[in-house]
C-alpha cells in the first residue's frame, strides 16, 4: 500500500563510507610524505 | 539533526610544523593527496592564510584521479586547520574538513597525532529537509487514515 524510499539514509551512509576509505588512504600517504621529508632534512642537517 | 562527520587519525614521526606545512601548501597537498612522487621540498610556498583559496589533484575514493579545491577558514599553525572542501567526485558540494594536530612522541622522537574531521552540513541539511518532507507526508497520511477509520466506525 505504502512504500518508504530509503535513498537519503543510503546516500549518507555511502558518503561516510567513501570518505572513511578516502581519509584512511590519504592520511597514510600524508605520513609517508611527511616522514620522507623529515628524514631527508635530518640527513641534510647531519651532513652540513 | 546533527552534521554527518567522518573521523580518521594517524601518528606521524615528524614535527607538527612539518605536518602543518604539508596540509597548507598546495604543492605538498598535491604530493600526498594526489600521490605525486616527484615533489621537491625546495618548492614550498609561503604560509596559508584564512580566506586563501587552494586546489590540488587528488585520488578519489574509487581510486580515480580527481580534483579538490577549497578555502582556508581557520589557520592556527601548527595546531588547527579548517577548510572548505569541494571534491570533483562530489560535484564540488561544499563540505568542511578540520585537522587537529597534537604533539606526541613517536618511537622516542618528536611526532604528531593528526586527526581529521570531515563534516557534511550541506548534505545533512538536504537530507534533513527530505526527512522533514517525508515526516510531514506521513503525518498527513496517518491523519487521513485516522479520519477514514473514524468514518468507517461511525457508519
Amino acid at each position: 500500500m505504502y512504500q518508504i524510499t530509503p535513498m537519503p539514509l543510503r546516500d549518507v551512509a555511502q558518503w561516510a563510507q567513501s570518505y572513511e576509505l578516502f581519509w584512511h588512504g590519504g592520511l597514510a600517504r600524508l605520513k609517508t610524505h611527511v616522514e620522507k621529508g623529515a628524514r631527508t632534512r635530518a640527513r641534510e642537517k647531519k651532513s652540513s | 539533526m546533527t552534521d554527518r562527520i567522518v573521523r580518521a587519525a594517524i601518528d606521524i614521526a615528524a614535527s607538527p610544523e612539518d605536518v602543518f606545512q604539508a596540509l597548507t601548501d598546495p604543492r605538498e597537498l598535491a604530493a600526498w593527496l594526489g600521490d605525486v612522487d616527484d615533489y621537491a621540498a625546495s618548492a614550498w610556498t609561503p604560509d596559508a592564510a584564512a580566506g586563501a583559496p587552494w586546489s590540488a589533484p587528488a585520488i578519489a575514493p574509487d581510486g580515480a584521479p580527481g580534483l579538490v579545491r577549497g578555502e582556508f577558514l581557520v589557520v592556527d599553525s601548527p595546531r588547527r586547520l579548517v577548510s572548505t572542501w569541494h571534491a570533483s567526485w562530489d560535484h564540488y558540494e561544499r563540505t568542511i574538513v578540520r585537522y587537529e594536530l597534537e604533539p606526541i612522541r613517536v618511537d622516542g622522537a618528536e611526532g604528531t597525532r593528526v586527526t581529521v574531521f570531515h563534516t557534511a552540513p550541506a548534505a545533512c541539511a538536504q537530507h534533513a529537509s527530505q526527512f522533514g518532507t517525508k515526516r510531514d507526508s506521513w503525518t498527513l497520511m496517518l491523519a487521513r487514515l485516522a479520519r477514514l477509520m473514524t468514518e468507517r466506525l461511525t457508519v
